[in-house]
C-alpha cells in the first residue's frame, strides 16, 4: 500500500546491517510481545499522517505523548497498544516512535520518492537512539 | 424528515468500517455496514504463480489471521494435486490453527471487546482497575504468538507452510518448551470466560439466526470437508458457492453472502451452536457452568463463545503437543509432489468463521484460478441485519444516543475487515 511499506523497508535495511531484534508487525503491534523479554528500548517505525510535508520525520518518546483518539489501520492505535504493553509488562522500557509523513497510502508496490528518501534518515535516527541507550547503560 | 445516524469510524475492530442508519419519519429505512478498506487483489496476484508460492502470498491478506489462510491454501492445493499429507502434518496444522485462535481471540476479548462491558472507552483506561486482567490477556496472546513462531518461524506471515507439509518441522525440545507457556496462559483463558459470563449483555439485538460452521469430525476442531447449517443440513465443501451466494454491494468493498435468501452467522458462536457436543475438558465444563448466559439468539454472545474456545484451544494445544512428543516427532522433509492439472477447495475455521480457498491448476501446477471467501465477508449481511434490529428496538425504547450501542453489534463479530475487502469500483474517465 505505497508508503505503508515504510516499516518493512526499514526492517529490511536494518537486517541487512546485522541488527537481529527486528520485528515486522503488520497491523498487529501485539506480535512484538514475544520479543520483549529483557528489552529496555523499543523503537517503533510507521507512517503517521500529521499533515506535514511528505517524508518529514516525527520522533517522539512514548511517555511524552498524550493519549489522543487517532484513526489507525491497526485495530488499536499504536500509542494505545504501546502504553498498554509498557504499563502491564515493564514500566522501565523506553519506547520511541519514529513516524514519517506519507505522500500516498493507496494501492501501490513502492514507496513514494519523499518517503524513500526518508528511509536513510530513519535508520540514522534509530542508530542514534541505540547509541544513546548504550551510553546510558554504560 | 430524513435523518442519518452515523458511526463514522468503527473503533476497536481490525480495518476501517462505518455504520450508517438512515431514518425517515422516526423509522429505520436503511442500514449500511460500509467497508471501504482497499482490496488486496490477492486472488489475481495468485494467477500465474506456482502452487507452492500460494501459502506465502495468501498470508499477506491479513496479519491478524494469516495462519488459517496458509493452512486453507495448503489443503485446497493438496486436493487439486491429489496429495494426502500424513498424520503429523495434520496435527501440526491443527496446532497452528489453535494458536491463531488463542492469539486472535485473546486480543479481541481483552483489548477490543471487554472495555465496552466494563464501562471504559478503551483498554488503556482499564489498566488502573483491571491491570491484572489486561496482563493475563497479553500473556494469553503471547502464548498463541509463541506457538506460531515455533511452528512457522514468525507469529505473523510464517514461512514454513507449504502444500505437502512444513519446510521445517519444530524439534521436540521446541515443542516441549511450549507446554509450560500454554499451561500458564490457561489462567487468562478461564478468566475471559468468568468476565464475559459475569456481564449482563444487552438484549436489544436478540433474534433467531442461521449459523454455519465446519464439521470438524468427532472432536471439536477447526478444519473439515463438510459444512453444517443450523437448519439441520450438512453439505460437502465443494458446495461452497451455493452456501455463500456472494454478491457485490455498492456501499462496501466486501461482498455479502446469503443462504436461501437469508443472511447467516459464522464464527465462535456458530461453531459452539453446531458442534458443542464435541467439546471436552475444561471448555465443556465451563460451557455447562455458564449455560444460562449462553443466549444463542443474541450475536453479542459471540464474545462468550470466543472465551470458551480459548479455554478449549489452550487445552487441546497441550494435548496435541503431548501426542506428537509421545508418538515421536519426525523431522520429515516436504512431500515430493508431481504437479498436475486439478481443482480443489478447502474449508478451515478462522477465528471469525469459515474460510474457503479454491484453486484450479494447470498441468505444470501453475494457478489459473483462485477464489477466497472470508468469514467477515460472509458475516457482513448478518451484521447489517442485527444493526437494523438493534436500531429499531433502541429507537422504539426512546434511546437517544444509539451510536455506542450500535457499535457493540459489529464488534461482537470480531470482524477482520482487511480480509473481507474484495471489490473495486472502476471509474472510466473520458
Amino acid at each position: 500500500m505505497s508508503d505503508d511499506g515504510l516499516g518493512p523497508k526499514v526492517a529490511h535495511e536494518l537486517i541487512k546491517r546485522g541488527y537481529n531484534n527486528v520485528v515486522v508487525c503488520g497491523s498487529d503491534l501485539s506480535s512484538v510481545l514475544t520479543h520483549l523479554d529483557d528489552v529496555d528500548l523499543v523503537i517503533v517505525i510507521d507512517i503517521i499522517d500529521w499533515r506535514a510535508k511528505p517524508g518529514t520525520l516525527l520522533v517522539a518518546r512514548l511517555d511524552d505523548i498524550e493519549e489522543v483518539m487517532t484513526r489507525s489501520s491497526h485495530n488499536l492505535p499504536i500509542t494505545g497498544m504501546l502504553k498498554i504493553m509498557k504499563r502491564t509488562l515493564r514500566e522501565s522500557m523506553e519506547i520511541y516512535i519514529i513516524g514519517v509523513q506519507p505522500e500516498r497510502v493507496e494501492l501501490g508496490d513502492s514507496l513514494t520518492p519523499p518517503v524513500e528518501c526518508a528511509v536513510r534518515e530513519v535508520i540514522a535516527k534509530i542508530e542514534e537512539l541505540l547509541a544513546k541507550n548504550r551510553r546510558k547503560k554504560g | 424528515m430524513a435523518k442519518e445516524i452515523i458511526v463514522e469510524h468503527l473503533a476497536r475492530v481490525e480495518g476501517h468500517g462505518t455504520i450508517k442508519v438512515l431514518m425517515e419519519e422516526e423509522k429505520v429505512k436503511d442500514v449500511k455496514f460500509e467497508i471501504y478498506e482497499g482490496p488486496r487483489f490477492i486472488e489475481k496476484v495468485l494467477v500465474g504463480r506456482m502452487y507452492y508460492e500460494a501459502p506465502d502470498i495468501v498470508a499477506r491478506i491479513c496479519s491478524i489471521c494469516p495462519d488459517p489462510h496458509q493452512v486453507a491454501s495448503a489443503i485446497a492445493l493438496e486436493k487439486a494435486l491429489g496429495v494426502t499429507v500424513d498424520w503429523q502434518t495434520k496435527m501440526l496444522r491443527e496446532l497452528q490453527l489453535l494458536a491463531d485462535i488463542i492469539s486472535s481471540h485473546a486480543l479481541h476479548l481483552y483489548l477490543l471487546a471487554l472495555p465496552d462491558y466494563l464501562g471504559y472507552p478503551d483498554a488503556l483506561s482499564m489498566i488502573d482497575k483491571y491491570g491484572r486482567e489486561v496482563k493475563l490477556g497479553l500473556q494469553l496472546k503471547k502464548a498463541g504468538n509463541t506457538v506460531k513462531e515455533v511452528l512457522t518461524g514468525r507469529s505473523i506471515h510464517g514461512c514454513s507452510v507449504k502444500p505437502g507439509g512444513y519446510t521445517k518441522v519444530p524439534s521436540p525440545q521446541e515443542l516441549e518448551g511450549l507446554i509450560k507457556l500454554l499451561e500458564e496462559s490457561m489462567e487468562g483463558a478461564r478468566l475471559a470466560v468468568k468476565l464475559f459470563s459475569s456481564i449482563d449483555i444487552p438484549d436489544f439485538p436478540r433474534e433467531d439466526n442461521i449459523f454455519m460452521a465446519v464439521d470438524p469430525g468427532k472432536i471439536y476442531g477447526f478444519s473439515g470437508d463438510y459444512i453444517l447449517v443450523s437448519t439441520g443440513e450438512r453439505h460437502p465443501v465443494e458446495n461452497y458457492k451455493a452456501l455463500t451466494n456472494e454478491v457485490t454491494v455498492p456501499h462496501s468493498t466486501a461482498k455479502h453472502s446469503t443462504y436461501k435468501g437469508q443472511s447467516f452467522m459464522v464464527g465462535a458462536l456458530a461453531r459452539i451452536v453446531l458442534n458443542k457436543e464435541k467439546l471436552k475438558g475444561q471448555a465443556l465444563d465451563m460451557l455447562k457452568e455458564v449455560e444460562s448466559k449462553f443466549d444463542v439468539a443474541n450475536p453479542l454472545t459471540n464474545n462468550l463463545a470466543q472465551a470458551i474456545e480459548v479455554v478449549y484451544a489452550v487445552e487441546r494445544a497441550i494435548e496435541i503437543i503431548n501426542e506428537l512428543l509421545d508418538k515421536g516427532l519426525k523431522q520429515e522433509p516436504l512431500m515430493n509432489i508431481k504437479p498436475r492439472r486439478g481443482a480443489g477447495v478447502s474449508s478451515v475455521e478462522a477465528p471469525r468463521g469459515i474460510l474457503y480457498h479454491y484453486y484450479e491448476l494447470d498441468y505444470e501446477g501453475r494457478i489459473v484460478k483462485a477464489d477466497i471467501i472470508t468469514p467477515t465477508a460472509q458475516n457482513a449481511a448478518n451484521i447489517e441485519k442485527y444493526i437494523r434490529i438493534s436500531a429499531e428496538r433502541l429507537l422504539a425504547k426512546g434511546e437517544e444516543r444509539l451510536e455506542p450501542l450500535l457499535e457493540l453489534v459489529p464488534r461482537a463479530y470480531d470482524p477482520c475487515i482487511s480480509c473481507s475487502a474484495h471489490m473495486i469500483k472502476v471509474i472510466k474517465l473520458k
